[in-house]
């Protein structure tokens, strides 16, 4: 790296780097395991992935997800019940939560517990000369260690986002029809009116890019590690850091262009 | 892809060149080694011999010079050839280099899963077959951190020659061994070069083992070879580097103080 580059250009030379990384992790995910005799992963491995990205992500997950519910419906009502439009709290709660706050949250919870877990384990490898072994095994690291990674993020963390919805609007649901005596009818058929299904669409792709951002990003920082456990510690530091900036920024975006 | 002239030799190194940030760590460096034989390289910290052995297997392309392995030139292949070349030989690595999810007998299947079509069984058997060779049979379902460093590098030679490569790289295999353990290591080498006529390359800085195992020697100093000769030749060498080197003296040719300001002053603050 240049240091004459400066931090936007240090950062700029990254995304590149990681933007060709994943076009070598798309064919390896999506296109190898037709095309090369030997795909580089198995079913199984990406079946393990799953379950520890995905399922074993699904406690914190509703928590989080059922108390953004709960503080959304208290926040909204607060403000709402001083024009007298208590009613609308379902409708307000049941579109931030499914187009904006269940995918962005699930995002940043599974960059903490799986971005982060990806980049110091495969860091670690790198730092234990594990990477270079596959190669020298003419085993190709991305096929073998990203891959399956990446196919089993991009499946679970949609899936996750869904739940977080699920949650998000059941949490408010008590609390909308409890504390603040909303009719359960009433509060159901607000929601229904105010949430259309390209909502939940829109949720869902976003946590498709969220995904494709997390592993991308959390396995480069992995394989450009330096310098011993030091270096393991700063790049999953560095991992979590760049991943939520870029999640944001993408999510920015994805909103001024969808509204 | 050109070829080299001499078929003789397994390993062919021309005027190799490397430099990293205009730090030249590589300077006309050449040498062969011929089949069947074990080549050691010695030199101490930073003389570059690690980097010679990055250049073999690939991971780095020199800045000038060719590498012939087998009769083929590497420098400029393409990674999809590179590939190709990379089963024609095994490494050591210094830290064994174990795949830690894995247990020692996926480790050793795993070059054989990945190349050839093998039913399970016969996989199993040929691991059975390396784990036997390095004594360690036992250990098939144990994981890698469950064994000691020695046997970490056992393991990882019996990956090394998992699917009998022509060449096997030695990255100090007796780096962080006791001297038993590290003669274990030196006889499974010197075995199988002699029993099936691998071509072995062995960095090193143990000289205890490199005499003991080596046709031929090469020292390395500050990027340039100054030494090169059978073991017989290298001891008799009146060249003072190379004998500081053999009898481990602190002080000589590579000085014992590496401060280039002047002591006085530094210390007063002059």
């Amino acid at each position: 790296m240049e240091p004459s580059l400066g931090k936007v250009g240090q950062f700029l030379s990254h995304l590149a780097s990681i933007s060709r990384l994943f076009v070598t992790t798309l064919y390896w995910a999506c296109v190898a395991p037709f095309r090369e005799r030997r795909p580089g992963f198995t079913t199984q491995s990406v079946l393990r992935f799953m379950y520890e990205t995905g399922v074993r992500s699904i406690p914190i997950v509703v928590l989080i997800a059922v108390l953004t519910g709960v503080i959304l419906v208290l926040q909204t009502a607060y403000q709402l019940r001083r024009y007298g439009q208590i009613n609308l709290v379902a409708g307000l709660v049941a579109v931030s939560v499914v187009r904006e706050l269940g995918p962005l949250l699930t995002a940043i919870l599974v960059t903490g517990r799986v971005g982060a877990a990806y980049t110091a384990e495969l860091g670690a490898m790198k730092v234990a000369e594990e990477i270079l072994a596959l190669e020298v095994m003419a085993v190709n690291p991305v096929g073998f260690l990203i891959a399956p990674r990446f196919l089993a993020l991009v499946l679970m963390l949609p899936c996750l986002t869904i739940l977080a919805d699920a949650m998000g609007l059941l949490g408010g649901f008590v609390i909308g029809t409890t504390v603040f005596n909303i009719s359960v009818l009433s509060y159901l058929n607000t929601t229904l009116v105010w949430l259309a299904f390209v909502d939940i669409l829109t949720g869902l792709v976003k946590s498709l890019v969220f995904a494709v951002i997390i592993v991308m990003v959390g396995c480069y920082r992995a394989l450009v590690v330096e310098g011993g456990p030091q270096g393991v510690g700063q790049a999953t530091m560095a991992s979590v850091v760049t991943s939520i900036v870029l999640i944001i920024v993408a999510d920015s975006i994805f909103t001024a262009i969808m509204t | 892809m050109s070829e080299s002239q001499a078929g003789a030799s397994m390993v062919e190194v021309h005027h190799l060149r490397k430099a990293f940030a205009g730090r030249v760590v590589l300077e006309d460096v050449s040498f062969t080694v011929a089949r069947g034989t074990v080549c050691v390289v010695m030199g101490g910290s930073g003389s570059g011999k690690s980097t010679i052995l990055r250049h073999l297997i690939g991971a780095y392309r020199p800045d000038a010079g060719q590498i012939y392995l087998d009769g083929e030139e590497i420098t400029r292949l393409p990674e999809r050839d590179l590939q190709r070349v990379r089963r024609k030989f095994g490494m050591l690595f210094q830290g064994g280099a174990l795949l830690n999810s894995l247990t020692v007998g996926e480790n050793v299947a795993l070059p054989i899963r990945h190349h050839t079509d093998l039913q399970e069984e016969t996989i199993a058997i040929m691991v059975k077959l390396k784990l036997e060779l390095v004594g360690l049979r036992d250990a098939e379902h144990l994981k890698p951190s469950q064994l000691s460093g020695g046997m970490q590098k056992r393991i990882s030679l019996a990956r090394a020659i998992a699917l009998d490569p022509k060449i096997v790289f030695y990255d100090e295999p007796s780096a962080g061994l006791d001297p038993i353990v590290t003669g274990v290591i030196d006889t499974l080498m010197v075995d199988l070069t002699k029993k099936m006529g691998i071509t072995s390359v062995v960095v090193t800085h143990d000289m205890a083992s490199a005499f003991r195992i080596a046709d031929h020697m090469i020292m390395l100093h500050r990027g340039r070879i100054v030494a090169s000769g059978t073991p017989d030749e290298i001891r008799q060498s009146d060249d003072p580097l190379v004998q500081q080197f053999i009898t481990g003296a602190p002080d000589g040719p590579i000085p014992l103080r590496l401060s280039q300001k002047d002591y006085r002053a530094d210390i007063l603050g002059l």
